[in-house]
């Protein structure tokens, strides 16, 4: 847990000091226990390989809510999870804590650190026992480092007979941590391997439309995200040096080679945007259809993260089962990915000095570039023990193109063209 | 052959004529309110029930279930919500875990929940139809 999340959490509880007393406090929780195991050695998604981890699916975490008067509302929530920092070790998280104003049937108004309406399960997204799938598709769900946001929002509902008009609007400041993956390292500078940079969003705002009737859903978002890294400054071109004149034996000057002082090409704050768009309906026969899209740009740097997302899902409640099935595709625009073949390719001869290093910035800048030419397929089951319990069962294949930086290649190969299946299984409580 | 066949309806009519009396005679549930409340129709009942309806003409509303699994419960769930135990409980996880609020209070008995609502401005909740006295507020007589 941070510090500004443990001030944010001391801030509200003492302003809302005298109203606690005379509260109604409830306390709610939820937990999931699972593992998945990958039939391939490389690891993917930060924790899975042939030897199976419990880490990838295993989280836990409270929640209070405290009615403060007929209007006012208190809701604090907690998990332990992954750390996001490292990955080693569990971390505990302030997930929300925020004051809830709701003056009438049609206005919600929320303060404090909340979770933004992104997609479909973006807010619940921890809480397994809130959705059928043993994996929320991770192509979709990865887009973002964080979905928490410490602001406001705002929510306006039109009730008309049999169905629901929402617009939520959002205006907060987030931070969150990136993991990169240096598949070779650069000798002597940085080691292979995983590291975080910190993710500073100065700004995260967005506004969801929504319909819902009789059950089916439908939602368009729109969200902007102004953020800094940690690392040096990022880029809006990658210049090349040329290291023989009349030949293309050179270099880019990436992440992990001397920038040029105050480079034109040096960007300190980058601008994302994303589209998003949800449809939920029901089918006849007890059949369900979920999809979703989501369209990222971040519009004044070069980066492998302008990304087209997508997938869909249908899922049968069949008594106390609910089987379902999805595929889930993300891919990254093709200039970026031309350009990653690129960058990643880029070798000088050996008698050129230094090579060894020179090429290690290459991939290794490659790997700060990142690039995602992925889909999955996958097969499941939830099954019902409890109206508070449900266990689910997931076999998933997944197939990367171009490349993946979701895969940690070792050393010397690459993410793409490769091919491996994920078996997982978890129980998943509330109470 | 046949006198074995007479056994069998008989012990047939014999265990229908013991569930009849051994089973709860079950009327559709009525909706009631703490007085002043207006008369509502069954989709405000819906989103009273779902969160989404808070207040009614400025009033606001505390809406009070009867214990999971009380068969007058899940006659309400059927009748006014169109979901089983099971969906409603989905429904309120999901909502919960959104931030949107928390199911409405839970009462272990029908004689509670007439206690909760005579005491309480702005209660909802539901009775039996053989339960209904005169001085209950009837917010919802038929679907």
């Amino acid at each position: 847990m941070t510090a500004r999340q443990l001030a944010w959490c001391a801030l509200i509880l003492l302003g809302m000091l005298p109203l606690i007393g005379r509260a109604e406090l409830s306390i709610s929780g939820f937990g999931t226990l699972g593992g998945t195991i990958s039939d391939q050695d490389f690891i993917y998604q930060r924790f899975i390989d042939n030897t199976g981890t419990l880490k990838n699916d295993t989280i836990g975490g409270l929640q209070l809510d405290a009615d403060l008067g007929t209007t006012w509302g208190l809701t604090l929530q907690t998990k332990l999870a992954p750390s996001q920092q490292r990955d080693t070790g569990f971390d505990p998280t302030l997930s929300w804590a925020f004051l809830s104003w709701r003056p009438t049937n049609e206005w919600l108004l929320r303060l404090g650190r909340l979770r933004i309406p992104g997609f479909l399960h973006s807010t619940n997204m921890d809480v397994g026992m809130s959705f059928t799938f043993a994996h929320l598709p991770f192509e979709m769900y990865s887009v973002s480092p964080t979905f928490d946001t410490a602001g406001i929002s705002i929510s306006k509902t039109w009730l008309q007979p049999g169905r629901e008009w929402s617009l939520d609007g959002y205006l907060g400041v987030s931070e969150a941590d990136w993991r990169y993956y240096f598949r070779d390292g650069i000798p002597a500078n940085a080691p292979a391997g995983s590291f975080f940079s910190e993710v500073d969003m100065d700004l995260t705002t967005g506004v969801v439309a929504a319909l819902n009737e009789h059950g089916n859903r439908w939602r368009v978002g729109l969200h902007r995200v102004d953020f800094k890294l940690g690392l040096r400054p990022l880029l809006n071109e990658y210049s090349f040096v040329t290291l023989l004149p009349g030949t293309e034996i050179g270099y880019y000057q990436t992440l992990t080679t001397p920038l040029i002082p105050n480079s034109p090409h040096n960007v300190e704050t980058a601008i994302a945007y994303a589209l998003n768009l949800s449809m939920e309906l029901n089918l006849p026969y007890q059949l369900r259809l979920t999809t979703e899209y989501v369209q990222r740009r971040i519009v004044n740097i070069t980066t492998g993260l302008d990304v087209n997302v997508g997938y869909i899902a249908l899922e049968k409640r069949i008594g106390k089962w609910t089987p379902y099935s999805y595929w889930s595709g993300i891919r990254s625009l093709a200039p970026r990915l031309n350009f990653y073949d690129v960058l990643n390719n880029n070798q000088v001869p050996t008698f050129i000095p230094n090579s060894a290093v020179i090429n290690a910035t290459q991939r290794s800048g490659a790997d700060l570039h990142q690039s995602f030419d992925q889909r999955s397929i996958a097969l499941g089951a939830a099954y019902q023990l409890t109206p508070q319990s449900k266990l689910k069962f997931e076999w998933i294949n997944t197939r990367s193109g171009r490349a993946s930086s979701f895969i940690d290649a070792p050393l010397g190969e690459e993410t793409g063209h490769r091919q491996f299946n994920l078996f997982s299984f978890s129980y998943n409580a509330v109470f | 052959m046949q006198y074995f066949e007479e056994q069998n309806l008989r012990l047939l009519i014999l265990i229908i004529v013991l569930l009849l009396i051994i089973l709860p005679a079950v009327a559709d549930p009525l909706i009631i309110g703490h007085a002043g409340l207006p008369t509502i129709d069954q989709p405000t009942v819906q989103r009273i029930y779902t969160g989404k309806v808070v207040e009614i003409q400025g009033i606001r509303i505390t809406p009070i279930n009867l214990a999971a699994g009380h068969h007058l419960r899940q006659r309400f769930l059927q009748l006014y919500l169109q979901q089983d135990e099971d969906q409603y409980a989905a429904y309120w996880i999901v909502r919960r875990y959104v931030g949107k609020g928390k199911p409405p209070k839970d009462v272990n008995s029908t004689a509670e929940m007439r206690r909760f609502i005579a005491e309480t401005p702005g209660a909802i909740g539901y009775v039996d139809a053989d339960e209904v006295t005169s001085e209950l507020n009837i917010l919802l007589k038929n679907r």
